[in-house]
């Protein structure tokens, strides 16, 4: 095993704590809602809901780091150069997301100075994180991009998948400088901060959970190199084609002008596109297989990400991406039903197939299975669609209610915490995160154990039976 | 629009959802090479294009989504049998490359030094 692998297993590892910190901060986010007194003047909502969605990109951004850190030396080769440099900074983000965290539980928010700014919360949605520590996320993601680009230039092998990666890395990090301005002009601040938050989740994470998929698929199902390549640029074409300017959606209503409601629309109407061809290519995948393999948790998380993201990205999206529609359901419950189920099916479910991936590799096991990965996919899945179904009648109520008939008014925000449906949708999503929550422990379970009984046999590797 | 609001939502997405489904069975009955499963993948497209009528003549957004709506259930109905022709191809492209002459005589080198072994 190369050391970079090691290095892998510990940013898989980091991933899956910090996965479990937002489940729980999901589940006391949830618990507002049906019991809006819950630690009332000890613990604020917002700071569960900061927690609740930073960790969410942390984790599938440890997830990234660690698949890349698992198939860079299988891909060139080689062990990845600077990999000490690559360990060092590993801490340095455990040891800033910890510190980070602790500020934002134990002093939550400050007074409006330059103070606050650069050490308790920067106040920008999703990038919380104080100025210190953005900076520290920035010394990490340039680690990262040196080993991949140092590896490359080493290597005597380098593959599309690479290429590609490599040429993603760039507007990975660039995109994320964009969370230090801190404008004055609402208008041109959220103009920008689209550009990182969309551009990084609908376009450079899109390609890069593409390259690692390309990589799983090699692994997994000894796919051929040329094949998974020759697909790969054509997702990429077309997710970018769609997702770029797709960005146009969520600049309805922020004070930009009016072209990008026509913008916005038409490239969000086409997203849904591509990702039908996915789950056609999902599909032809699992019959060349017919459905057999050594390794069946990260067969299954690798089909649930294709139909995740088709629905959760596509289904979802499209129901509230026009504008006619967008204009009441913008920021409701709904939106978050859509961002709930999109990154589960586009991300997450990625990120698990290739921990199982490592896992049997790493374990050297005849062939995972079981029955707590059975129950954790069946029980994390139920779950997240229980979660997706409430926010979504939520969301439906509050946008006709709340939004369309009340007039987005404080008086129609009042009344809409006393209607049945939205009600309903809360505890439905309470209970179902619950159920979620069960499937982590599980989940856990399993990765802790699994494949560890089982002494390796001589099997024959997909790759090798493919040759 | 207010009073439409949930309804063109429920539509469009079902819109999505049909195609998906489409492209499921279609998928499913090429594979399986079950004719049946392959119809009813016909049916559910069917589904899917009244679906896009019944946006286009009974929802009020604008004249050009409603364009747009109907453009891409064409592509809908495209996308499936492209993209499996798609694959097919580069995986025959592939094998062929496999089966060719220096592969051959790659894979009987191996043979024989597993022999020799």
């Amino acid at each position: 095993m190369y050391r970079s692998q090691r290095l892998a297993l510990k940013y898989l590892t980091a991933a899956m704590v910090l996965f479990g910190v937002m489940v729980l901060f999901g589940a006391i986010s949830a618990t507002y809602y049906v019991n809006p007194s819950f630690l009332l003047n000890t613990f604020n909502f917002n700071t569960a809901k900061i927690l609740h969605i930073d960790t969410l990109i942390l984790w599938h951004l440890m997830g990234f780091f660690g698949a890349v850190y698992w198939f860079l030396p299988v891909d060139t080769g080689q062990e990845v150069e600077g990999i000490a440099l690559g360990e060092v900074t590993f801490w340095i983000f455990c040891a800033v997301i910890a510190v980070v965290a602790v500020v934002f539980i134990f002093v939550q928010y400050g007074s409006s100075t330059e103070f606050s700014l650069w050490f308790i919360n920067q106040g920008r949605k999703y990038v919380e994180a104080p100025r210190w520590a953005a900076i520290g996320v920035v010394i990490v993601g340039a680690v990262f991009a040196y080993n991949v680009v140092a590896t490359a230039l080493k290597s005597s092998r380098r593959s599309g998948i690479l290429t590609v990666l490599i040429l993603d890395l760039i507007p990975l990090l660039v995109l994320y400088l964009d969370a230090f301005p801190a404008m004055t002009n609402m208008s041109q601040d959220l103009f920008w901060w689209w550009w990182l938050v969309h551009l990084w989740v609908e376009a450079t994470w899109e390609v890069l959970i593409g390259c690692i998929m390309a990589w799983t698929l090699m692994e997994l199902l000894g796919a051929s190199r040329r094949v998974v390549e020759s697909w790969l640029y054509v997702e990429v074409a077309l997710v970018l084609g769609t997702g770029i300017l797709g960005l146009g959606h969520h600049y309805f209503w922020i004070g930009t002008p009016r072209y990008w409601l026509g913008v916005g629309g038409f490239f969000s109407a086409l997203e849904p596109l591509p990702l039908l061809g996915m789950v056609i290519h999902a599909i032809y995948d699992a019959g060349r297989q017919r459905m057999q393999t050594g390794n069946r948790p990260a067969f299954y998380w690798m089909l649930a990400e294709a139909f995740g993201n088709f629905l959760g990205a596509g289904v979802w999206g499209f129901m509230m991406t026009l504008p006619q529609i967008n204009l009441y359901s913008h920021g409701t419950q709904w939106t978050a039903s859509h961002a709930h189920f999109a990154f589960w099916g586009a991300y997450s479910c990625g990120i698990f197939a290739v921990i199982y991936l490592a896992l049997g590799k790493r374990r050297q096991s005849a062939g995972l299975d079981g029955w707590a990965w059975k129950w954790s996919f069946a029980l994390l899945n139920v779950g997240l669609l229980g979660m997706v179904g409430g926010l979504l009648v939520a969301g439906m109520d509050q946008a006709f209610f709340e939004r369309a008939l009340g007039g987005s008014t404080w008086s129609a925000f009042i009344a809409l915490q006393h209607r049945p449906w939205y009600i309903e949708g809360m505890w439905s999503r309470f209970g179902f995160g619950l159920i979620f929550a069960a499937g982590y422990i599980i989940l856990m379970y399993d990765m802790l154990t699994i494949g560890k009984a089982k002494p390796a046999e001589t099997t024959i590797e997909p790759r090798e039976a493919a040759a | 629009m207010p009073n439409a609001l949930i309804v063109t939502a429920l539509l469009l997405g079902a819109f999505v959802l049909l195609a998906g489904v489409y492209g499921l069975l279609y998928s499913l009955g090429v594979l399986l090479e079950r004719p049946p499963l392959k119809s009813a993948g016909y049916f559910f497209y069917l589904l899917h294009f009244l679906l896009m009528l019944t946006i286009v003549f009974a929802t009020p957004l604008g004249p050009w989504w409603k364009l747009l709506i109907a453009a891409s259930a064409i592509a809908y109905l495209a996308i499936p049998p492209l993209t499996w022709r798609h694959l097919r191809r580069i995986h025959r492209n592939e094998e062929r490359l496999h089966d060719s002459k220096p592969a051959r005589r790659a894979a009987r080198t191996l043979a024989g030094m597993g022999r020799g072994a």
